[in-house]
């Protein structure tokens, strides 16, 4: 799939991902690539533009033996935004597939 | 690539593309290779599924701003100057807040005297009680008033800093968010509750003014009933 077209519904995903709890970058990085076919490495860009657009901050926590871990936490505005890019996909998406499967009625 | 060569590589090309941050982003990733090397995987495997070191550290170009560090110290200056003007108004905004609660209080205090016949040193002038108690009732009407107008300027005066602040952040920092408005943000419930009480206030005060004038005059029988009792000799 097109990389530029996924980009921004990746950060749809990131903000989905904390929604419940906080999570520290990495677990982040391996989750959206378990389900997503990505490189690794453009998931910490993606965290790096949530935080300048001040939807997620960042706290580090001492985890038992090994480093401090940099934990990412909605703020509010990142909450809000979230609860209002959701419905606007979700919307699209379902507009996009009515689309699609219209085509392909018409073609069979 | 190894853990180094990749980690070196993907700090020049930060660098080269003047990102902001660069410590704290290489730092994320050298985390990413320590995961990772935990689970097992080896350092070439790592490096290969990050991506290429070039193509993500073009993912940061728009996060840091190549632009904006030239221009920076001009407007550093001029932001630092505005900040001191700033700051000289919210002092005397605040000094102004203060002088208000002050006179708020005080004339709570006269209001509280008049209405409970309380004449401490003798400083309050000679009227009958009834006088005393509706003059007094209509003074703490304006106390209110003013107790209401302190909270109103004490918000404002908040509200503005806060809105200051974001302004000045906006203009440094990299993080856009968006400008906060300059009125008082009161929630619709305290809205209501402030404008109930201001209205309320204004009624007591004009009415119980107009009633106890009427009153100490005819208990003087004189017009100027403060000529009457000899208020200011």
């Amino acid at each position: 799939m097109n990389t530029q077209y996924k980009k921004g519904v990746l950060e749809l995903c990131v903000l989905a991902m904390l929604k419940c709890q906080d999570r520290y970058g990495y677990e982040i990085a391996e989750n959206l690539a378990k389900h997503i076919d990505i490189a690794d490495g453009t998931v910490y860009p993606i965290l790096r533009k949530l935080k300048s657009d001040g939807l997620v901050t960042t706290y580090l926590s001492e985890e038992s033996g090994g480093p401090p871990r940099k934990y990412y936490s909605l703020t509010e505005l990142g909450r809000s935004t979230y609860e209002a890019d959701r419905s606007d996909y979700l919307e699209f998406a379902k507009t996009v597939e009515m689309l699609l499967k219209e085509k392909k009625d018409d073609k069979e | 690539m190894t853990k180094n060569e990749y980690l070196d590589k993907l700090r020049a090309e930060l660098k080269k593309n003047n990102v902001a941050d660069m410590g704290d982003i290489v730092s994320e990733y050298e985390q990413h290779f320590a995961f990772k090397l935990a689970d097992g995987y080896g350092e070439e495997e790592i490096a290969a599924k990050l991506g290429a070191p070039e193509i993500v550290a073009a993912q940061f170009d728009s996060a840091g701003e190549a632009g904006k560090a030239g221009a920076g110290a001009f407007v550093k200056i001029g932001l630092f100057f505005t900040a001191i003007f700033e700051s000289l108004l919210y002092i005397v905004f605040l000094a102004w807040n203060i002088a208000l609660g002050a006179s708020a209080v005080a004339i709570a205090v006269l209001g509280g005297c008049l209405v409970g016949g309380l004449n401490i040193m003798g400083l309050i002038p000679y009227m009958p009680y009834s006088g005393s108690l509706l003059l007094g009732l209509c003074v703490l009407g304006l106390a209110s008033i003013f107790g209401v107008a302190t909270v109103y300027c004490f918000a404002f005066l908040k509200q503005m800093i806060k809105a200051s602040v974001r302004w000045h952040k906006n203009m440094t920092g990299n993080s856009a968010l968006p400008p906060l408005s300059w009125n008082p943000q009161f929630s619709p419930k305290t809205r209501r509750t402030l404008r109930n009480i201001l209205l309320w206030s204004v009624i007591v005060f004009g009415v119980l003014f107009v009633i106890a004038f009427v009153v100490l005059m005819l208990q003087a029988g004189a017009m100027g009933f403060w000529h009457h009792w000899n208020w200011f000799v």
